[in-house]
């Protein structure tokens, strides 16, 4: 990436990346959520959206995002609920950490990539939502434990399968832009 | 549904003197309060935060049928949250207090007067954080939310971020129903009649024309701050900025009082909770 | 003793990493303090890649291999890092939306400054003075979507212009704007430059309308070389410009085409400044006598009819009020007006986006209004101006072929359906290819197979020629030409583009806040002042050239010109 003398912190295009995804995923999780079918549940594209765009500019981005699109969403809800918040924002960070050996700006895209950016994502979000929110719950805000732990189960059901599916198709959509452009030759 | 413009904050009386508070203040007052407000299980405590918040909703001099829709939707999804609770652990109360009062029925799902004050503190808790954010909500110029960000010390290019995030906001809202109708005269099903996986293949439609027009984005959006110096530089000064009145200092005295009086009674009721029962 | 030049390149050579030759070949260029250059060529010549290289994009964004020598300013290139040119070259970019970075116009012109870390007094003070000296202080408070095209462009220039740089480089600067805020935008640089001592760079391919203020030198590239660096006057009596898929001013062409001598002719960049002799003249005259009539289809049979239509978005202005049109089977028909005037509300209408307060849409003796946005897709396509926000497949057939599917048609009849529209359009050769390996002209004729494949008696398409250079334009429209004759298709066009709606509509929609200005033949629309006036359109220069020779119907000079030029496109084909 091009950032080398005269910066401090992050590069202009994570700035860039990261107000631009803020913006994406609060519209996708305002606009675009999908009823599972269990009551108040849905699968949320803005996750989707936010494991994709960490893959592409890593843990920094990846957790900014995730951070300030869910204070932003909540607080058109009328109420930030910090403890998800924060599982938000470190979901956003550990999925960013895909980055390091997908290299999907570098390199193709293999089969083994998409698993192993699975995987990542699969723990991420257990970790997160499994465990992380919950405890969150319980410790900051005193809900029953039986409760909070259906919701995170829930939450990481849904954004399991909402990255599986969508992100890895984003990836591989993205890879298949990227790779043209390695042997391009004027027409 | 908010309309956008509350992201943006919109609203048509001048001068209150809400709207001259900074955003710096604000920023305090809402992550301040909502966070002591978060822990607390205090009810006379919650209840003056509440006091707290309806100055400020007092003073937004907000319109009911601008708030209606979104008051609906959280007393709505309180409500559910309040029966969940209660559904996952009737004796939750009695586990927090140390008392059993049982008002009705019996068992598992013998509703006691400890769970009930217990649901109840819990419903304070947003009673007092959404009138707060109503106000500030629809009273907060949202060009002072990133320079209030950096006068507290958050460094600057997060800010720019997020001043970045309420610019595009309105632009991508468009675009994306935009893109959604145009993906709907294809043909694509989006209402209740396709199942789940129709439905999670068909939002990808949707997706990905938005996706990959907002990667292009960046990477011209980047070339244009970079031409224009962004990020050469350790600080950075905004127009947006304004000195912090006696109104600003006043606020975040009071708020900085009332954070430590929530942590003072924490010592006073041996915990965060208050206990009529014992 | 000339003047040290400010911008100087020697044998510059530029290629990016991932391409196979240079983009740029051996460049030599010398530009003076205060000139105005106009760096032009047809897509793909090289030139923004000329004007990254300037601003110090290229080659910190877009790695690459440089050599050569660039002096700018005195300074070397080893000097300038994109940081240190931004004190130099003051770079306002083709898409105004990507150049205005902030929430309101006022921080968006101090941006530079703040990032600079000057003083907030300072900020405030020179934000006033350049809203001041662009008339522009009452908009500071606005925001980025409540400004019109031509405002966007004076947002832009302030921003760059407010820290003093000498020299102000544009990319498209014409791209976005309709021809009123166009010659608006050029006649300020204009005075900007003049005021200002500032060396100017414009890179544009629209010709003519940048040469609506006096330009010192015409820079044209072609495959990374210049091919042409001199006066506007001597490019323009050359034939550079239209043998490489460049479009002239028109009446150049009609002047070069009608037999005068065009060597002869100074100031030929500026029609008022010309002086034809009467040979000349009775040239003109008589070679416009000769041109063939054009054809009027007769009997026009309504097709799309908006009866009573009433919109406005809740809390808003009314848009429309008891608003009728009527669009004519089998035409092409194009929709212009100033930007915000309600074009695009009434395409979302009659698309079924927007549901009017009342009134009633018919297409032939059928009514649309109880039709779902998807039904209608099936009777009305449209398209969209920017392709990228319709494609959501990544392989050509995938994407034509995506509104069958989703329709539940059988496999068989899509694959017969898609094979057809595939052919028609000029794609079955890319059927298999990823479409993010084709140009920006083939994308949107991707998304324009992809809703004729549906069979609609009408097709909508906003901007159809946007970006693109006369060569490129002229494919387009002789596609859409053919869609029309072959499919028998009813075309509306939403455009900016006087000279598409000269050459190619047969009727012209005219609207202005929300009514209907005129329904008539182009030609009559363009020769009625008060008209162009009123919907910020702009004249032909052929018209001025009619006055100009005493030619007085300039009605059928203007359309007979038209039909000719497309004529010779279509020649140059075969």
């Amino acid at each position: 990436m091009a950032n080398k003398k005269g910066q401090h912190g992050l590069s202009v295009q994570a700035v860039v990346a990261t107000g631009i995804g803020i913006a994406i995923v609060f519209v996708l999780k305002r606009f675009l959520p999908i009823p599972t079918g269990v009551p108040n549940t849905t699968i949320d594209l803005g996750e989707a959206f936010l494991a994709f765009l960490g893959a592409i500019f890593g843990p920094a981005v990846g957790g900014l995002t995730a951070l300030f699109a869910h204070v932003f969403t909540d607080l058109t809800w009328g109420d930030p609920w910090w403890s998800w918040i924060i599982a938000d924002a470190l979901f956003g960070f550990v999925i960013g950490y895909s980055r390091n050996f997908l290299k999907i700006r570098q390199e193709l895209l293999t089969t083994g990539k998409l698993v192993k950016f699975n995987i990542l994502q699969v723990v991420a979000n257990i970790v997160c939502w499994g465990v992380v929110a919950p405890l969150g719950d319980i410790w900051i805000y005193s809900q029953p434990a039986g409760k909070v732990f259906l919701q995170g189960i829930v939450a990481t059901l849904t954004n399991a399968i909402a990255i599986g599916i969508v992100s890895t198709l984003l990836l591989i959509a993205y890879n298949k832009t990227q790779s043209q452009n390695k042997k391009l030759t004027k027409e | 549904m908010p309309e956008e413009s509350e992201i943006t904050g919109n609203s048509s009386v001048e001068r209150l003197w809400i709207k001259r508070l900074s955003g710096t203040t604000k920023i305090v007052i809402l992550l301040g309060l909502s966070a002591i407000g978060m822990v607390s299980y205090d009810t006379f405590y919650l209840i003056l935060l509440t006091v707290f918040a309806f100055v400020f909703y007092h003073a937004a001099h907000l319109q009911w049928q601008k708030i209606r829709a979104l008051v609906y939707a959280v007393i709505g999804f309180t409500l559910l949250n309040l029966v969940l609770v209660y559904v996952f652990s009737p004796q939750y109360g009695t586990e927090i207090y140390g008392t059993s009062h049982v008002i009705l029925g019996r068992g598992f799902f013998a509703l006691t007067t400890e769970e009930l004050f217990y649901l109840l503190n819990m419903t304070l808790k947003y009673v007092f954080i959404v009138p707060l954010i109503l106000a500030f909500l629809f009273t907060t110029d949202p060009s002072e939310l990133a320079a209030g960000m950096n006068r507290l010390k958050i460094p600057y290019k997060i800010c720019y971020a997020v001043e970045l995030s309420l610019r595009y906001i309105p632009d991508f809202t468009r675009e994306f129903k935009q893109i959604s109708l145009a993906q709907q005269a294809r043909g694509l099903e989006i209402s209740k009649k396709a199942n789940l996986w129709q439905r999670i293949k068909g939002s990808s439609q949707i997706l990905v024309p938005l996706v990959f027009s907002s990667l292009d984005r960046i990477e011209v959006t980047t070339r244009a701050m970079r031409l224009r110096r962004f990020g050469t530089q350790k600080k950075r000064s905004w127009y947006m900025t304004h000195p912090l009145s006696k109104l600003d200092h006043f606020f975040i005295i009071i708020t900085i009082a009332l954070i430590f009086l929530g942590i003072w009674l924490f010592k006073v009721n041996g915990g965060r909770f208050y206990n009529p029962f014992v | 003793m000339p003047t040290t030049p400010i911008i100087s390149l020697k044998n510059v050579t530029f290629q990016y990493q991932n391409q196979s030759e240079p983009t740029l070949k051996n460049i030599d260029l010398q530009i003076k303090p205060g000139e105005k250059v106009l760096l032009t060529g047809p897509s793909g010549s090289g030139k923004s890649t000329l004007g990254n290289l300037l601003n110090g994009v290229i080659p910190e964004e877009f790695p690459g291999e440089l050599s050569g020598q660039l002096m700018i300013n005195g300074k070397n290139l080893a000097e300038l890092d994109l940081t240190a040119l931004s004190f130099e070259v003051g770079t306002v970019l083709q898409d105004p939306d990507a150049q205005f970075v902030a929430l309101t116009v006022a921080e968006d012109i101090a941006f530079a400054l703040e990032n600079d870390n000057r003083f907030v007094d300072e900020l405030h003070q020179r934000v006033q003075q350049w809203a001041e000296i662009l008339q522009m202080p009452d908009l500071l408070q606005q925001k980025p979507q409540e400004l019109s095209g031509g405002q966007k462009q004076r947002v832009a220039l302030a921003g760059v212009l407010i820290d003093d740089e000498p020299i102000l480089l544009l990319d498209e600067p014409l791209a976005n704007l309709d021809p009123a805020a166009g010659q608006g935008s050029m006649e300020l640089l204009d005075r900007l430059a003049q005021e200002r001592g500032l060396t100017v760079i414009v890179i544009d391919h629209r010709i003519e309308e940048a040469l609506h203020v006096p330009f010192d030198r015409i820079v044209v590239l072609k495959d990374g070389q210049f091919i042409a660096n001199d006066s506007p006057t001597h490019v323009l009596q050359s034939d550079v410009l239209l043998s490489n898929g460049l479009r002239e001013p028109l009446y150049v062409t009609a002047l070069k085409d009608a037999g005068v001598d065009v060597s002869g002719l100074d100031h030929l960049d500026k029609l008022a400044d010309i002086i034809l002799t009467p040979d000349d003249k009775s040239k003109l005259i008589n070679w416009q006598q000769r041109l063939p009539r054009v054809q009027v289809k007769e009997d026009p049979v309504p097709l799309l009819n908006g009866n009573g239509l009433t919109f406005g978005y809740p809390g808003q202005r009314m848009i429309f009020e008891n608003f009728n049109f009527s669009i004519n089977a089998g035409e092409m028909v194009a929709l212009v007006g100033q930007n915000g005037t309600g074009k695009t509300t009434l395409i979302n209408l009659i698309t079924g986006f927007l549901q009017p307060q009342s009134g009633h849409l018919t297409l032939g003796d059928r009514s649309l209004d109880s039709l779902s946005v998807k039904e209608r897709a099936e009777k009305i396509g449209y398209v969209l101006q920017d392709p990228n926000q319709m494609i959501s497949k990544t392989m050509v057939f995938d994407e034509v072929v995506l509104g069958l599917q989703l329709r539940g048609i059988s496999q068989e009849e899509q694959e017969q359906r898609a094979k057809r529209i595939l052919q028609v359009t000029g794609l079955y050769p890319f059927r298999n290819w990823p479409i993010s390996a084709l140009s920006f002209g083939q994308k949107k004729r991707v998304t324009i197979a992809a809703v004729l494949v549906l069979q609609p008696q009408v097709l909508i398409l906003d901007e159809p020629t946007a970006g693109q250079d006369l060569a490129h334009y002229a494919k387009m429209m002789d596609f859409l030409r053919k869609m029309n004759r072959q499919l028998d298709v009813t075309v509306l066009m939403v455009t900016h583009d006087m000279n598409l709606m000269m050459s190619y509509a047969d009727r012209t929609l005219v609207l202005d806040g929300g009514r209907l200005l005129a329904n008539s033949k182009p030609a009559e629309v363009l020769t009625d002042p008060a008209l162009v006036q009123q919907a910020h359109l702009s004249q032909l220069s052929l018209q001025k050239l009619a006055d100009k020779v005493g030619i007085a119907d300039a009605i059928t000079f203007a359309e007979k010109f038209s039909a000719y030029e497309r004529g010779k496109h279509d020649a140059r084909r075969v």
